[in-house]
């Protein structure tokens, strides 16, 4: 593994998939606004490791894809499924609604959307 | 609504969402924690008839010993996904013991009652998302419940989820959204996540059609509860809660039954798709398949009484449940079993019947070699027949040329002597020859055969119904022992082959006037039930017509039943019947 991801980097990458959600309507009562308040809450909400190390391949991931350098050994060692990345997903995101008792989503289907977007990015291979 | 404890009253409409989760459970639970008073076994299990709950030992394991509100706050504390507005958590266990089986095929099954609560424009907050957010809140009232073991784990499917919804603020199109999402796998939600699915005008006539296109007649009312079925996913819908809690003790119920039988019909698919597959690789059928199929239809038919069955004496509990079981995907299971079973029928019949067909072919093979053979004999012998006789008519001819008896009588020189003596000679050896031949081969070379398959199996006779016939060879070897019997039997060989017996025997009886004497070989199974295959009857030293050798054939057969060689399964007694059951065994072919 190189070197670890900052919690910067993840919390950047969670935000812009929580753009893409609410810009494109995927989850009902999730629009622009409520996301703005998810992305100031997830300022708040830490971390666990077991959630740092998976959704960290996810930045990792995202950005040897993006890169100028094509670095396809490193991509290929690091697939991921929507089942590494759920859970994890959907606790740490738990944790981050629950700060935001009144936006009026459920975390499962804002991970669902938010996967699917992955998927449609190519950082996760369905 | 009812008002629950600790829950302040808040301004707003309430929705009250109820996820009832049945699943079986990889192996047992150990129930010494586990809370088992009267009161419940009495609600639950008194719901089930006495029949099927005697049949199968239905059991209440036990129940939780936390008090439900305690648990939720529990697994709302563990903050898992889903926990929002938890107010009640349950968890209890029940085993249902398979008719046939003993304790360890018992289905072990795990039963969640989760109360989510709040106000309406938290509904999508309240609801749970597929088995992501359902099967970690039942791993985790199950890891609170059964302490330090460990939950023992889920399989992957064969489970039930009914979901309630009711509430002033609660609506049917609330009701469609709760089911579906509760049950919907990863493809479904991603298609629900897709761009401009989260506008309601887009979302909700989607979730509408999928329950439409679907199971487009199994929207059903149940009285004034709104009730929606998808597979393996019941909705029940009314505003008011405490109507809706009135039928938890009849869903658990329902519930446990599902998820049994379901089990129950999956494993018995499994085994039938083994047995199609090891049959497929082998080439032959032996007994053992046949009882392997009448296990497996024993098993279909209980189960089917089971399915199909009423459920409880109690007319609500068996409204849901027939509901539910048509709707939810039980009795469609059923019927597909029911169908792989005909099919798998089918495909040992038709492999039974390739093997007779093989076993026909050889016969004939063997048949014609033996014709063959035995016109080259008889050639060889018509070769012969003109050799001796030439080669005695010229030694004879030769020798009374010698003797010079017509040279001194007519006057003629001794080569004509020997033309003459040639002349009549040959002619007469070879005439005489070829008739002691005749006399010798001729009974040899006649002979009448018939080869004939036999129907032993669901054999209609008029005046006895349907019957089948069973071959019993210690009868046919006590029967050659005896000299008093209606058949004078002499046993040549009793061959094996495979899963065939042969046995070829001289038979002689009277018929009538008429003494008949035939040789016969009977084939028949050799393991298990000892069914006939065919039978070749040979009438010796004599050419007999077709005709002649099925009527002996008919009468062999009639006989072999009186003498017990032949033994008939379904009715009590064939007496009188016996030409008319061996004119069924001989099927008419052209």
């Amino acid at each position: 593994m190189g070197t670890p991801v900052a919690d910067e980097d993840i919390r950047a990458l969670l935000s812009h998939y929580l753009d893409r959600v609410a810009k494109e309507s995927r989850v009902s009562g999730f629009g622009p606004k409520e996301a703005e308040q998810l992305k100031e809450a997830m300022r708040e909400v830490e971390m666990t490791d077991g959630e740092r190390e998976w959704l960290g391949r996810l930045v990792e991931r995202k950005k040897a894809l993006s890169g100028l350098t094509l670095d396809l050994a490193r991509v290929k060692n690091v697939v991921l499924r929507p089942a590494d990345i759920h859970a994890h997903l959907e606790a740490y995101m738990g944790r981050v609604l629950a700060k935001c008792p009144d936006i009026p989503v459920n975390a499962g289907e804002l991970c669902v959307a938010m996967v699917d977007v992955m998927i449609e990015e190519g950082i996760i291979r369905a | 609504m009812r008002e629950r404890p600790g829950m302040p009253a808040q301004g707003g409409e309430r929705v009250v969402l109820r996820y009832l989760v049945a699943l079986p459970l990889k192996g047992g639970v150990n129930d010494r924690a586990l809370a088992r008073p009267e009161e419940a076994v009495r609600l639950y299990l008194g719901l089930f008839n006495g029949r099927l709950r005697k049949a199968n030992k239905i059991e209440l394991l036990g129940l939780s010993p936390k008090g439900p509100e305690e648990l939720a706050k529990e697994l709302s504390e563990e903050k898992l996904p889903g926990t929002d507005g938890l107010t009640e958590a349950k968890v209890m266990f029940f085993r249902w013991r398979p008719g046939r089986g003993g304790d360890e095929d018992a289905i072990t099954i795990a039963l969640f009652l989760f109360v989510k609560e709040g106000d309406k424009r938290m509904f999508n907050r309240l609801k749970l998302v597929s088995s992501n957010q359902l099967l970690p809140l039942c791993r985790g009232a199950l890891a609170r419940v059964l302490g330090e073991g460990g939950p023992p784990d889920f399989p992957d499917d064969g489970h039930m989820i009914v979901v309630s919804v009711a509430g002033r603020g609660a609506n049917l199109d609330m009701a469609y959204e709760a089911g579906l999402l509760a049950s919907a796998n990863e493809e479904t939600l991603r298609m629900l996540t897709a761009p401009g699915m989260g506008m309601a005008q887009n979302r909700l006539p989607m979730i509408k059609a999928l329950y439409k296109a679907e199971e487009e007649e199994k929207k059903k009312r149940l009285g004034p509860i709104s009730l929606l079925l998808r597979t393996q996913n019941a909705v029940l819908y009314h505003e008011r809660d405490d109507l809706i809690e009135r039928y938890e003790r009849h869903l658990v119920a329902i519930a446990v039954a599902f998820v049994a039988l379901r089990q129950e019909l999956k494993e018995l698919r499994e085994e039938l798709a083994g047995k199609d597959r090891e049959i497929l690789r082998r080439e032959e059928i032996s007994s053992q398949d046949y009882e392997d199929m009448a296990s497996y239809k024993a098993r279909l038919v209980d189960l089917l009484e089971e399915v199909h069955g009423p459920l409880s004496e109690n007319d609500v509990t068996n409204a849901l449940y027939f509901k539910i079981r048509d709707g939810c995907g039980l009795a469609s299971l059923a019927e597909a079993v029911e169908k792989e079973m005909e099919l798998l029928e089918k495909t040992i019949a038709s492999m039974v019947g390739l093997r007779q067909s093989k076993v026909g072919l050889e016969l004939s093979e063997r048949s014609f070699r033996i014709s063959d053979a035995l016109f080259s004999f008889r050639k060889g012998i018509l070769g012969l027949n003109a050799l001796l006789s030439t080669a005695f008519s010229i030694t004879i001819a030769a020798f009374l040329t010698d003797l010079e008896v017509l040279a001194s009588w007519l006057g003629v020189g001794r080569g004509l002597e020997f033309g003459i003596w040639m002349g009549v000679l040959w002619p007469l050896l070879t005439a005489l020859t070829y008739l002691w031949l005749r006399w010798r081969l001729e009974p040899a070379m006649k002979r009448g055969r018939l080869d004939r398959f036999l129907k032993a199996r669901r054999l209609r006779v008029p005046g006895l119904g349907t019957v089948s016939c069973v071959v019993e060879p210690d009868e046919l070897y006590s029967l050659a022992g005896r000299k008093d019997g209606l058949l004078d039997v002499r046993i040549t060989s009793d061959i094996q082959h495979h899963e065939e017996r042969g046995i070829t025997f001289s038979a002689r009886w009277r018929a009538g006037k008429h003494k008949r004497d035939y040789l016969v070989i009977l084939r028949f199974t050799a393991i298990g039930k000892r069914y006939p295959i065919s039978m070749t009857i040979e009438a010796r030293g004599r050419a007999e017509p077709t005709p002649s050798l099925l009527r002996a054939a008919r009468e062999l057969l009639a006989n072999l039943m009186r003498e017990g060689v032949l033994k008939i399964e379904g009715v009590g007694s064939v007496e009188g019947h016996e030409e008319a059951v061996a004119e069924a065994m001989l099927p008419q072919t052209s």
